[in-house]
């Protein structure tokens, strides 16, 4: 399993030339398939988007990846932000907030979440996570 | 025992999506339908810079959950909806059925107080299980389960004597005093 928070700031390589593309800088995640949907290397005007199909590779010392970052609409709305859990409020469906996500663990194969953990020290499962959006990550109750 | 909140610590609440996690308003007021005993809707402003009133509304009937930080719906695009498509009762509330600032009378003529909350199950969709009461003398909160209410008009909310043994002085004993009352009279009107 890998950690969100200890894979921010992880080089990200071109899997072609070997170059250095940036760092990593944040995760996209999808909620619906609850797994990794794309990585954000860089940040501000050099930001690149890399949809999951085109990471090759994710390393404990590095991230490779091949073809090319997402462009347009498509790359604005994944670096939004909108997207990434890290750090955000932690809202169950019951409208109650249990803190904030401190970080998630996901397999670096399959992109899949295993779970979400918040700075409280609660630990979620990922079949929890219901959406991720730019005000909450909302998350079924634990039962 | 059953978790509450009040009427008024929802005004101002975000209206959060829980299929995309924003806050895609917040709650201006409570639409309160007296004869259902629950709520109808909210009325609604902007979030944000762009706060105002917003045209949407939201009915009870589209809302998820009443939470202590959020006001929980599946998503905007089916939950939100106009005035005009939103029962009459949701969008213009009857003025007349407004109950806070009612006086609260027992059967045999005494005075209890007056009607300043409306007491919610949290979690729930608008379920009103009770009236918070303002003692005039001492300015104590007293509560009331709203199934003990004979009835109610424009000004006065009437209840039994017996509603003495179930008025608690203290929010957290209330949910055990709503769940006993509800016991003993088999369950609400």
């Amino acid at each position: 399993m890998t950690s969100f928070k200890e894979a921010i700031g992880r080089r990200v390589l071109g899997r072609e030339d070997a170059e250095s593309i940036g760092k990593l800088s944040g995760f996209v995640v999808d909620p619906g398939r609850r797994k990794v949907m794309a990585l954000v290397v860089g940040s501000g005007r050099k930001a690149a988007v890399y949809r999951w199909a085109e990471v090759s590779g994710f390393g404990p010392d590095a991230v490779l990846v091949q073809g090319a970052p997402a462009e347009g609409d498509e790359a604005k709305e994944l670096s939004s932000g909108r997207g990434d859990p890290l750090g955000k409020r932690l809202l169950t469906v019951l409208g109650e907030e249990i803190g904030k996500v401190a970080d998630l663990e996901f397999d670096p194969d399959t992109a899949e979440l295993r779970s979400l953990k918040a700075d409280t020290g609660v630990d979620l499962r990922a079949e929890l996570l219901q959406g991720v959006g730019s005000y909450a990550v909302v998350v079924d109750t634990p039962s | 025992m059953s978790r509450l909140i009040r009427t008024s610590e929802v005004l101002g609440l975000p209206v959060v999506t829980i299929d995309s996690g924003e806050d895609v308003a917040e709650v201006k007021d409570v639409v309160y339908g007296s004869d259902e005993g629950r709520l109808l809707g909210f009325t609604l402003n902007k979030r944000g810079f762009l706060s105002g009133k917003m045209k949407a509304v939201l009915p009870a009937s589209s809302v998820s959950a009443i939470g202590p930080d959020a006001v929980m719906i599946t998503n905007a695009e089916e939950c939100l909806v106009s005035k005009a498509e939103a029962a009459d009762a949701v969008s213009s509330p009857d003025k007349h059925r407004n109950v806070l600032g009612n006086e609260v009378v027992t059967e045999s003529g005494r005075r209890l107080g007056v009607v300043n909350d409306l007491v919610l199950l949290l979690g729930g969709h608008g379920e009103v299980v009770g009236y918070e009461l303002r003692r005039d003398e001492s300015k104590e909160a007293w509560f009331i389960p709203r199934p003990a209410q004979l009835a109610l008009s424009g000004e006065t909310l009437l209840v039994p004597d017996s509603i003495d043994g179930y008025v608690s002085d203290d929010f957290s004993g209330f949910g055990g005093a709503v769940d006993r009352f509800r016991a003993e009279h088999g369950g609400e009107k």
